[in-house]
């Protein structure tokens, strides 16, 4: 499922897009501060709650998320499909991962002349949760015809 | 609770949104979305390209969320939709596909992207996402676009007063910029051969670039003319601009092609074609340099202003036609004082070459030849609509109200080159040929 690249591709700054079923049974999104890949299959990602309070709040252990990344310069894109391990506060050393990741994101974002008040809005550092999450697929979501196609079996549907 | 018109500069494709989704076992997809669009008040409608598991997830459960970005000020909200119906037809439906293929041609795309269907949904509730600590207000928001509508009557008032048409065109594009301070703008007509269109005039470009085409179906201008649909675009990506600057070189490369005026980067497009009894008349078009330069009223303004210079435009050529402007050639000819010059003419492709520099080709390269080569028969420096329209050899097209547009083309082109000969029109059905010199005409291949 993973490989050095698709690691690098995932903890390079590229957007992240979180969703799970909300406690009403609709789809609740969030924007995710950062991923980062622990050993196996394991992803932790990062949400505000104070921000997104929905997505994370229906959320329990065993929950599937889906967590979409793509990058700002050339739409590149790929969505993983996790289980959710444990959700906890973020640590001292979430914290600082989170804030590396606003900085670097930030940068990018500047760099294609998105304006500064735009982030101010998206990257936010509020009352940070951690999504430990045991990965079970990664879907190719990069917009063409390849779209949907499953990394590692490229005739299967998403 | 917030509105969807409170939001609607959300709405137009600059920050891409969000689409999330449960399937009916409530596992989620997340997947972005080029665009929402707004349809009213109540309802928004999202266009079906590629997004396969999106639409099986909301064909079991009917739902979706939905994040939207504000173009102007970065502020995020949460849309909770309820799945009305696909649509294959109507306005909503052509004015998606419109835009998506003005999209997709403009980024170069090797397929362009045809909409499936436009899939209507009824917004249930619209949630603003919070920000917390020290964020930046949002931009200020642009200044009020005035009476839109008010603009609009002025100009076409001004346009309807005129009784020549290059009075209704000068007006029309006039009035663009004074009344709706759109600095850089083009009127473009079809051309009778099909398949394009050309540059008849514009305003705000060093070069006026009177000729210089573009394709039926490409781009924001060739998609608004073949869909007959305005089609407005508010933030041009940057592989948009990479798109036209190749485009732009490889305009420059054709010894046979004039290049098309334009800014180097537009981040604001838009195009409103013009129509008059069903058929397309031409395509007005403007452009600007910052990000969400174009509303929605001006698109409405610019159609109307587009449809009253259409209209002046036929009813003057067709009264020329009904004209009854007998042929009484002047012999007297004033051939200037000047050395002279060289023309040559290829059959080919009627392309048309003074001093060895490109004038023009097509339909109007093939009239300039005739005059010139009937003043050195005859030493004529006068001619009439009418008999060029009947005059077989000229092998026109089924031009039938456009040969006026293609003589103002001419005239026009001539003057932008400050070539040796120029068209006059002394008067209405009627076309002068002026002259600096003698002219030396070499017919090739």
């Amino acid at each position: 499922m993973f490989d050095p690249e698709l690691d690098a591709f995932l903890t390079s700054p590229v957007m992240i897009l979180a969703a799970a079923r909300a406690a009403d049974g609709r789809a609740a999104l969030g924007r995710v501060m950062g991923a980062r890949r622990g050993e196996d299959a394991r992803l932790d990602v990062f949400v505000s709650r104070a921000q997104w309070p929905r997505v994370v709040e229906a959320l329990a252990p065993g929950d599937t998320v889906a967590v979409t990344f793509s990058r700002v310069q050339d739409y590149r894109t790929y969505q993983v499909k996790g289980r959710l391990l444990a959700l906890r506060p973020a640590d001292a050393e979430d914290q600082a991962f989170v804030e590396r990741y606003q900085h670097a994101i930030g940068r990018l974002l500047a760099s294609v002349g998105v304006p500064h008040l735009f982030a101010a809005r998206w990257l936010i550092r509020q009352d940070m949760v951690t999504l430990a999450l045991d990965t079970e697929a990664v879907f190719v979501q990069t917009p063409g015809p390849g779209a949907g196609r499953l990394l590692d079996a490229p005739v299967a549907p998403q | 609770m917030t509105r969807l018109l409170d939001i609607r500069d959300c709405f137009e494709g600059v920050i891409p949104s969000v689409i999330a989704t449960v399937d009916a076992a409530g596992a989620p997809n997340v997947s972005y979305l080029s665009q929402v669009h707004f349809v009213d008040d109540g309802h928004v409608a999202l266009s079906n390209q590629f997004l396969s598991k999106t639409a099986r997830n909301v064909a079991e459960t009917g739902r979706a969320t939905a994040m939207v970005v504000d173009g102007l000020t970065g502020d995020q909200h949460e849309l909770d939709l309820e799945f009305v119906a696909s649509l294959t037809t109507g306005e909503v439906f052509d004015r998606m596909s419109a835009h998506l293929r003005a999209l997709s041609t403009q980024h170069g795309m090797e397929q362009v992207m045809r909409l499936r269907s436009a899939d209507l949904y009824r917004v249930a509730a619209i949630r603003t996402v919070p920000v917390f600590g020290a964020v930046p207000p949002g931009a200020p928001a642009p200044p009020p676009p005035g009476d839109r509508l008010a603009a609009a009557a002025r100009v076409a008032a001004a346009v309807a007063e005129a009784d020549d048409p290059d009075a209704m065109i000068d007006r029309a594009l006039d009035g663009l910029r004074d009344d709706f301070g759109f600095s850089h703008a083009m009127l473009f007509l079809p051309a009778p051969e099909g398949g394009r269109l050309f540059v008849l005039a514009s305003r705000g470009y060093e070069t006026a670039g009177v000729g210089a085409e573009v394709t039926l179906g490409l781009g924001v201008i060739g998609i608004a003319a073949e869909t007959r649909r305005p089609v407005r675009l508010c933030d041009v990506s940057r592989g948009v601009r990479m798109t036209e600057a190749v485009r732009r070189q490889s305009q420059w490369e054709d010894d046979r092609t004039i290049p098309l005026p334009g800014l180097a980067r537009p981040l604001s497009q838009l195009a409103a074609p013009m129509v008059v009894q069903g058929r397309l008349r031409g395509v007005l078009y403007a452009e600007a340099e910052g990000r969400f330069a174009f509303g929605r009223e001006d698109e409405a303004a610019l159609t109307l202003v587009g449809a009253q210079l259409a209209s002046g435009l036929l009813n003057a050529a067709l009264e020329t036609r009904a004209a009854m402007v007998r042929s009484e050639p002047s012999r007297a000819a004033s051939a200037g004082e000047g050395q002279g010059f060289r023309v040559r003419y290829h059959r080919r492709d009627d392309s048309l070459f003074v001093d060895d520099e490109y004038v023009i080709k097509g339909v109007p390269g093939r009239l300039l030849f005739h005059f010139l080569r009937a003043h050195l028969d005859s030493g004529r420096t006068e001619f009439t609509n009418r008999e060029v329209r009947l005059d077989a050899s000229l092998r026109l097209p089924d031009l039938k109200d456009n040969l006026e547009t293609r003589l103002i083309l001419l005239r026009r082109r001539l003057d932008e080159k400050q070539a040796p000969v120029r068209l006059t029109r002394p008067g209405r059905g009627r076309i002068g040929l002026v002259m600096d010199g003698a002219p030396r005409l070499e017919v090739a291949e």
